[in-house]
């Protein structure tokens, strides 16, 4: 049976479906349930859309008229033709800088001894301090090679505890935040109401945040950049510092230009740690007066706008919320240009 | 084995030809119904399970496979196998439409099952695929217990889960004796071989007709790959088997037929027997004694 | 050097002490003027004439995450299905990150919105809709948490290894059937405990609320009338004139404590529930 055979020669009966005993296949079939489950989730996933449309339509409906270059300039006044968001601005700016210069180098560090130091193997370590222990140290120094080799064995539990308590930190409502603020920073510390207590308060909320973020930016370089420097005789430190530090650096900033938009937006804490503030004051953008400048930040005037019963102040404060919600988009879209522009693929 | 070859026919069969061109041989009328050629270059096998006419398959702008024509024999096992990458594994998951779950695949040519083309578009493919069972290369059980594993294709099937059904098809996947006292034991305490066993009971307990395995025992032991390979011999009595393996000493030892494939086409297909001592083709020969691959 | 690194890692654990410091000391303030049984027995909460009885706010928080959850769970479920197991590689790209943007809005936004958007349109719906009112705050608290399940629960479907939907579609199920009898039992610890981490989220929160069910207690479980939250009461407290030291200023350490609590004990379970029920995938 082969393409061989002569021309002419008739081709071979077909094979039918008789002979295999095949029955014949099923047509397709629109199965309902399948059609509607699809439509079902697929719905979801629209309406869940539609409401976010929504949100932003309504608010750019009420507030856009009332955007204006005299609206960001113009302070707060009981008059809402005249009430500016110029003092929440400032106050925000000021509380962003506070908030940075705090959070940041702690959170950093936080995350680079809990990623790179705290999680080494300490056998190396364990088996030299227990030579010179056997060895004959005496007196102070032996008290405290033993305090470091008891150390050495807690510190994979306490890192553990730490890490508990860093992700449990992080799901704290941020309102528990502003109770904590208003106790230590003006209850105890004696710091007054002011964007001060407000800056500090923020960064002890996004502390966890940043921590968490800079570790996983610290975890995704990989080891052997780090193994490399040591091999070429650099201390971890050295090597930290120079080789894993800097490569993990855009990964840290976009995590913390994360934080920040989560700062920038809460509401809660500053309400609890500051008051509501009524005045017409306008805050200096000086970070060092920070102290006595009453609270203004951007999610509180917009607040305090909401509160009030009269129409014309609602559409201003759904100004506030454009500009608000403007911000925070430049910020996330740094945050999405640094990450990619500068996350390596290893 | 119960097909029927003419001793006489096979003996002096004509050269087999290669096919790397494409499509010489796809005459069948374009729309379902019986293939009007046997396909060409193939000895009378007698009935055909598939018959498969210039079937391709492309990923995107890739050509993984091209221009396949072959019958596959009832009550057989049929074997493929070639190098890494030859398209084997993606032209068996086109015999029960697999492909058809991958974005950006598109897959063309014909294959009968019967009288009619699975391929074409008004086929239902879930039916199909409740008719053609699949075991593949890693042992996947739900994460539920073995029962349930077994039960869930029944009930998509509409197949009455009955403890008989189950106990039929753990017996005829050689794992009964093994589990039959932990029903309801998680299907991923068993291990590796044992997993496999139970994939296969699966596919049994819908009652297919066929059962494709896509190298169903590479990432087993050796131990547990004779288990598997003794079961496919069993089930070939009543199921028509297509197997890919990229091991040609399995091939050799449990297929009655083979398919060569290389570089998404079919380079020869003939009796095992054959194929490993007198292969028509040089490159054929030149894979089967290890030159490459 | 090192150890400078070390006692920032120290500093997150003093943040812990005094969170919980700070609570326990103030809230045992208050308890010692007001007895806890009352606290937590009592269905008045009115300050001014000394009733300090919290199930009012209690039950406040617990409903409107309630109704929160009612909104969030199917819809967030619903994305995750659709996102995991539909929706074509092109499409979720685009969708997803939109979805972000909800998880990252300002809850002030949600507050203003309940209450210029869809508390009006509930009105149109059911006339005599007071303006503060449970429903409209679960809504819009319920959209906030939306992404959290949304986003928890598709991570957990799509790392339901792919082998285990081929094995299912092989056997002739249909996408339904694989998503709802193979994908989401796989995946159900990851989905339970996003659930879970959005009540806690809704519990917590407290600008939409306070704007939109208002500042008034009551107990009562009618969504339709408006009722104050805990985290609405430490708002009005700490916008009045409360001096420090007095009943009214212990009372917010003291309802801040319960509301930690509360919190905490929800991520726990969430964490157990992870742990104990997650599936292997060999």
């Amino acid at each position: 049976m082969s393409t061989l055979d002569a021309p002419g020669t008739p081709p071979p009966p077909p094979r039918s479906a008789a002979a295999s005993g095949v029955r014949p296949l099923a047509r397709k079939r629109s199965r309902p349930s399948e059609q509607l489950f699809k439509w079902l989730v697929m719905g979801l996933t629209a309406i869940t859309l539609a409401m976010l449309v929504w949100l932003i339509t309504s608010v750019l409906v009420r507030g856009a008229g009332s955007l204006s270059w005299a609206f960001l300039t113009d302070k707060p006044s009981s008059n809402p033709a005249r009430a500016g968001f110029n003092s929440a601005l400032r106050g925000s700016v000021v509380l962003m800088i506070i908030t940075l210069t705090f959070a940041w180098p702690i959170g950093v560090a936080a995350a680079l001894y809990l990623e790179k130091f705290a999680t080494q193997s300490a056998a190396g370590a364990e088996r030299k301090l227990r030579e010179r222990l056997d060895g004959g140290a005496r007196g102070v120094r032996r008290a405290w090679m033993r305090g470091r080799l008891w150390w050495l064995r807690v510190r994979p539990g306490v890192v553990h505890m730490v890490d508990v308590n860093i992700s449990n930190l992080a799901a704290v409502p941020s309102i528990i935040y502003g109770l904590l603020g208003l106790a230590i920073f003006v209850g105890i510390l004696g710091i007054s109401k002011s964007l001060l207590a407000g800056g500090l308060t923020l960064a002890v909320l996004i502390l966890p945040i940043i921590i968490i973020a800079a570790r996983e930016a610290l975890r995704a370089v990989p080891v052997s950049i780090e193994q490399g420097a040591m091999a070429l005789g650099a201390t971890r430190w050295q090597a930290v510092r120079s080789q894993v530090f800097p490569a993990a650096l855009p990964g840290i900033l976009t995590g913390t230009i994360l934080a920040m938009s989560r700062a920038i937006g809460e509401t809660a804490p500053l309400i609890v740690v500051g008051g509501i503030v009524f005045g017409t004051a306008v805050p200096s953008l000086n970070p060092l007066d920070a102290g006595n400048e009453a609270l203004f930040a951007m999610p509180l005037q917009i607040y305090f706008w909401t509160d009030q019963p009269q129409e014309a102040f609602q559409a201003i404060a759904a100004a506030g919320i454009i500009v608000l919600l403007a911000t925070l988009l430049v910020m996330n879209l740094v945050a999405i240009i640094l990450r990619n522009r500068y996350s390596k693929r290893w | 084995m119960t097909t029927n070859v003419d001793p006489d026919k096979t003996s002096e069969s004509a050269p087999i030809e290669i096919h790397l061109s494409a499509g010489a041989a796809a005459e069948a009328a374009p729309s379902a119904g019986a293939a009007a050629t046997a396909a060409p270059d193939q000895p009378d096998l007698g009935p055909a399970v598939f018959q498969i006419r210039d079937m391709g398959v492309w990923y995107g702008n890739h050509e993984a496979v091209r221009g396949v024509s072959m019958d596959i024999p009832q009550n057989a096992i049929t074997a493929i196998i070639g190098p890494s990458g030859c398209g084997k594994s993606t032209a068996l998951r086109c015999l029960n439409r697999m492909n058809d779950l991958v974005p950006g695949a598109r897959v063309t040519g014909q294959v009968l099952f019967g009288d009619d083309d699975l391929l074409s578009a008004d086929v239902d493919p879930v039916d199909l695929r409740g008719r053609i069972g699949m075991v593949f290369q890693k042992p996947n059980p739900f994460p539920k217990s073995i029962k349930d594993n077994l039960e869930f294709g029944m009930k998509v099937n509409g197949i009455k889960a009955t403890a008989e059904r189950v106990e039929q098809a753990l017996r005829d996947a050689a794992l009964w004796d093994e589990v039959k006292d932990r029903l309801k034991a998680e299907a991923f305490s068993l291990s590796g071989g044992q997993q496999q066993r139970l994939c296969i009971a699966r596919a049994i307990a819908v009652e297919p007709e066929v059962i494709l395995m896509d190298e169903p025992c590479s990432a087993l032991d050796p131990i547990a790959t004779l288990a598997i390979e003794d079961l496919m011999k069993k089930l070939a009595e009543r199921y028509t088997l297509v197997v890919v393996t990229h091991n040609m000493q399995q091939a050799a030892r449990i297929s009655d037929f083979t398919a060569f494939f290389m570089l998404g086409e079919l380079v020869e297909f003939d009796l095992t027997s054959k194929i490993f001592t007198k292969p028509e083709k040089k490159i054929t020969e030149d894979y089967i004694t290890g030159r490459f691959g | 050097m090192v150890l400078a690194l070390a006692a920032a890692a120290i500093i997150s654990i003093l943040v812990t002490v005094g969170i919980v410091v700070v609570l326990v000391e103030e809230g045992a303030m208050f308890f010692t003027n007001v007895p806890i049984g009352e606290f937590f027995t009592g269905t008045e909460w009115f300050p001014v004439e000394g009733k300090y009885g919290v199930l009012p706010l209690l039950n406040a928080s617990i409903l409107i995450a309630l109704i929160a959850a009612l909104v969030a769970v199917p819809l967030g479920l619903g994305s995750a299905i659709y996102l995991s197991e539909y929706a074509p590689e092109r499409l979720r790209r685009v969708v997803k990150p939109i979805l972000e943007i909800l998880a990252g809005m300002p809850t002030i936004v949600l507050g203003f919105f309940a209450l210029d958007a869809v508390t009006p349109a509930l009105r149109g719906i059911i006339p005599g809709l007071p303006l503060y009112n449970a429903l409209a705050a679960g809504i819009v608290v319920g959209l906030l948490i939306t992404p959290l399940i949304s986003s928890l629960s598709e991570d957990s479907m799509r790392a339901v290894p792919n082998a285990m939907r081929e094995g299912a579609f092989g056997l002739g199920a249909t996408r339904r059937v694989v998503s709802l009898r193979v994908v989401i039992p796989a995946a159900l610890s990851g989905i339970v405990a996003s659930i879970v981490l959005a009540l806690s989220r809704a519990v917590g929160e407290t600008m939409a609320v306070t704007l939109a069910a208002g500042t008034v207690p009551n107990l009562s479980w009618n969504p339709l009338e408006g009722m104050q939250t805990i985290t609405a009461y430490i708002v009005q407290v700490s916008k009045g004139e409360a001096t420090r030291g007095s009943l009214q200023y212990e009372s917010i350490f003291a309802v801040g404590l319960l509301l930690f609590v509360v919190t905490l004990a929800i991520n726990v379970i969430a964490v157990r529930i992870v742990r104990k029920y997650r599936t292997v995938y060999q």
